[in-house]
């Protein structure tokens, strides 16, 4: 059995399905990304996990031990990072780390030695003893992480560790998750970053709507969906008639147009740049820039959804 | 119950790191009672002489002519009420209602036809005391009164155990049944030391119980903090049993409040010279029962309400209308505002701290804690049942 076991789990809000019929499998040291677009379901996803929410239906066994009947055994080896920043203002930021560690259940020695290694960690040793109302957002996102691995758990559940950060914290945090990860946890690393996730998870499952719809590694996934490869064209100006032609060949799946970047999604780009260059020729439009992409997970996504990760 | 004291302790010491909260939970109440006592310690005492309490003029409508109208004329009489009222009476109720109304008398009592009679048979029976608008003269007034129908009340027990003829009989022969009069000249107590201790023993009653409701608030305030900072969701992902939370948060409060109570006692007492009487252990326990009650109601806003604002903002206003009608600001309201005082919280437990600083009667007291058993063992009931239906998470 792998270490982490999700089957048939359904989470429903009157109507609405949250979370639609997950089975997932992640293995020990494995770093897995779950990806989707804000409302997707994620956080709904792993507050099961965590046996914070209880499924409608469906099972979760983390380490072999079921959420549903035993959660507080679950919860033992677990370090939740929440997605919204979990501190205490007012106490400085070892006291945070010092709190949720004695929660936990260390004490003494091993309590402040395992507190000073988890500030160490996210970097935030030498201002261990301000109150967090001074630090930056990434530093309060550092922090929040901290308080989640002080006692260094087997499963480390990251959601969305990174959102509205600099781009420095924000490299400061996949470091640290993968040496987390060298270090012997397994992760969960929720985001709507593809970028993210295509840097450092080991396997990948893509969720939208509350359904998985695609699960492997990154190379699996784009080699198993045969993408399309994005065309990115900046002109000098944008005729409609241009823009319908691009549309009705038969290769070219999809065109976006923003004011005057073109991006054309199509089979084989080697096969066909030059028919697009052709039309575009035939009015007169000239081309400043010309950009091929190779397929990634936001392509992988489009082609899935028929929808950008970010909107 | 590691789990719980950490919490607890954390919640403490986030207390102890307001240092706003600190000022307002430990400063003010100190401060509103010697402003409080000074400045209106003239409602209390008009007399020249400063120490002395001014005679309540009280007037009585007796009625009764059976066995105890002897005693009860005897008690009227007893030279150690002088100093305290002026006793006059009167042969109707309108002459005393008449009385009432011109502000001639400050007090009225009517005792019951058949009195004596509904004592003898086991019944229920009462007097009739109206109450002025000098909250302090009712509560001399009140004292004594209240002392005297307790040792009847005594004395009615023992008509049910023993029967009335034998209770009448050995009554005849004056045996045993002297009633011991000193209890009511401890009211003086309260006005040993200085001109404004009555004023200051009253506020210091009325601000303790006020400040203690107020930590009550900051419980409801402080688990509603607890989920708007997200921490609330994180101490759920923590491997705690489903109460420890909550439990431990109540702690925290409750352990917060008491050395408030202390604090301040301490302090009244040795600045201010306040008496708090001499028994410790049943103030502890008005305090721990007035805590019990603050944080229910903290509880039950905090199911009811979302954020901490419109908690803290709903639960001052309650804060403060009791304490008002109880008499915690300015002691008259009138009759009717005074009556409505008898629905607080305030009113129940500065009334039996009052009646503790003065030693009254052990029986008044008992019936005070009984009736603020009650109040908080509902409140608490209700608290955990609303707790149990809506929970505590995010
Ligand atoms: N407590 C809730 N009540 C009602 N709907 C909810 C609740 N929590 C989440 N949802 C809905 O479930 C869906 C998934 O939300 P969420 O798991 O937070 O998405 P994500 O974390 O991927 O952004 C959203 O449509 C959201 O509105
Ligand atoms: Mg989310």
């Amino acid at each position: 059995m792998s270490f982490i076991q999700c089957e048939n789990v359904v989470k429903r809000y009157d109507d609405l399905i949250s979370v639609d019929h997950l089975s997932l499998s992640i293995n020990k040291y494995e770093i897995f990304g779950l990806l989707g677009p804000n409302g997707a379901g994620k956080s709904t996803a792993i507050k099961m996990i965590c046996g914070l929410l209880k499924a409608d239906q469906g099972q979760i066994f983390v380490g072999g031990v079921s959420v549903k009947t035993n959660s507080i055994e679950v919860k033992k080896s677990l370090g939740l990072v929440p997605q919204e920043i979990a501190i205490y203002e007012n106490l400085s930021a070892r006291e945070n780390v010092k709190f949720f560690g004695k929660l936990y259940g260390l004490r003494g020695e091993e309590l402040n030695s395992k507190v000073d290694l988890a500030l160490e960690f996210v970097g935030l040793t030498e201002r261990k003893n301000e109150k967090p109302i001074k630090f930056s957002g990434g530093m309060k996102r550092r922090l929040n992480i901290a308080c989640a691995i002080v006692h260094q758990p087997k499963l480390i559940i990251m959601d969305e560790p990174t959102v509205g950060i600099d781009p420095q914290s924000r490299n400061h945090i996949l470091e640290s998750v993968r040496k987390l990860n060298e270090m012997g946890s397994t992760i969960i690393y929720t985001s709507h970053y593809m970028e993210e996730i295509e840097s450092i998870c080991t396997k990948v499952g893509i969720i939208d709507s509350g359904r998985l719809i695609a699960l492997g590694t990154v190379e699996e996934l784009i080699d198993q969906n045969k993408m399309e490869d994005k065309i990115t064209l900046i002109v000098d100006f944008v005729p409609n008639e241009m823009v319908f032609e691009l549309e009705i060949h038969p290769k070219i799946k999809n065109v976006s147009v923003n004011d005057q970047t073109i991006q054309v999604y199509l089979n084989s780009s080697e096969t066909y740049l030059q028919d697009i260059l052709f039309i575009l020729s035939k009015h007169d439009v000239k081309v400043h820039t010309l950009k091929r992409e190779d397929p990634n997970l936001e392509s992988l996504f489009l082609s899935l959804t028929g929808r950008s990760l970010r909107d | 119950m590691r789990n719980i004291l950490i919490i607890a302790a954390g919640e403490l010491l986030r207390f102890f790191r307001m240092r706003s909260i600190l000022l307002i939970m430990f400063g003010l109440p100190l401060l509103l009672i010697l402003i409080l006592g000074t400045a209106l310690s003239g409602v209390f005492q008009d007399s020249e002489e400063g120490y002395q309490l001014e005679v309540v003029k009280v007037t009585v409508l007796n009625g009764d002519e059976g066995v105890f109208n002897e005693m009860i004329l005897e008690f009227l009489n007893l030279p150690e009420l002088q100093p305290y009222m002026l006793v006059e009476h009167v042969d109707s109720r309108d002459e005393l209602f008449e009385q009432y109304e011109s502000g001639e008398i400050d007090y009225g009592v009517v005792i019951p036809v058949d009195f004596s009679e509904s004592v003898l048979s086991g019944g229920l029976t009462g007097w009739e005391l109206i109450e002025g608008d000098s909250n302090e003269k009712n509560i001399v007034v009140r004292t004594i009164f209240e002392t005297f129908l307790s040792q009847v009340n005594e004395m009615q027990a023992r008509v049910l155990v023993l029967g009335s003829e034998e209770v009448e009989r050995l009554f005849n022969q004056d045996l045993n049944l002297q009633f011991e009069f000193s209890s009511y000249v401890e009211i003086g107590s309260l006005h040993k030391n200085k001109s404004s201790t009555s004023a200051m023993q009253y506020y210091a009653a009325s601000m303790l119980v006020m400040f203690l409701l107020f930590s009550g608030m900051s419980a409801a305030i402080s688990l509603s903090e607890e989920k708007e900072s997200n921490t609330l969701f994180r101490l759920r992902s923590l491997p705690l049993h489903p109460n420890t939370i909550i439990l431990g948060k109540l702690i925290g409060v409750g352990a917060f409040s008491i050395l408030q109570a202390i604090l301040i006692i301490l302090f009244s007492t040795f600045v201010y010279g306040v008496d708090w009487g001499d028994n410790y252990l049943t103030v502890f326990y008005v305090i721990v029962l007035t805590i019990v009650s603050a944080a229910s109601i903290g509880i039950l806003l905090y199911s009811f309400l979302k954020s901490s604002k419109s908690i803290s903002a709903v639960y001052q206003a309650i804060i403060f209308v009791m304490t008002f009608l109880s008499g915690g600001m300015v002691p008259s309201l009138g009759e009717f505002l005074n009556s409505l005082g008898k629905f607080t919280i305030n009113y129940w437990s500065s009334n039996t701290l009052l009646r503790l600083m003065i030693e009254s009667d052990s029986t008044f007291i008992l019936n005070n804690m009984l009736v603020i058993v009650s109040i908080s063992l509902v409140l608490a009931l209700l608290a955990g049942f609303v707790y149990w239906k809506v929970g505590y998470h995010e």
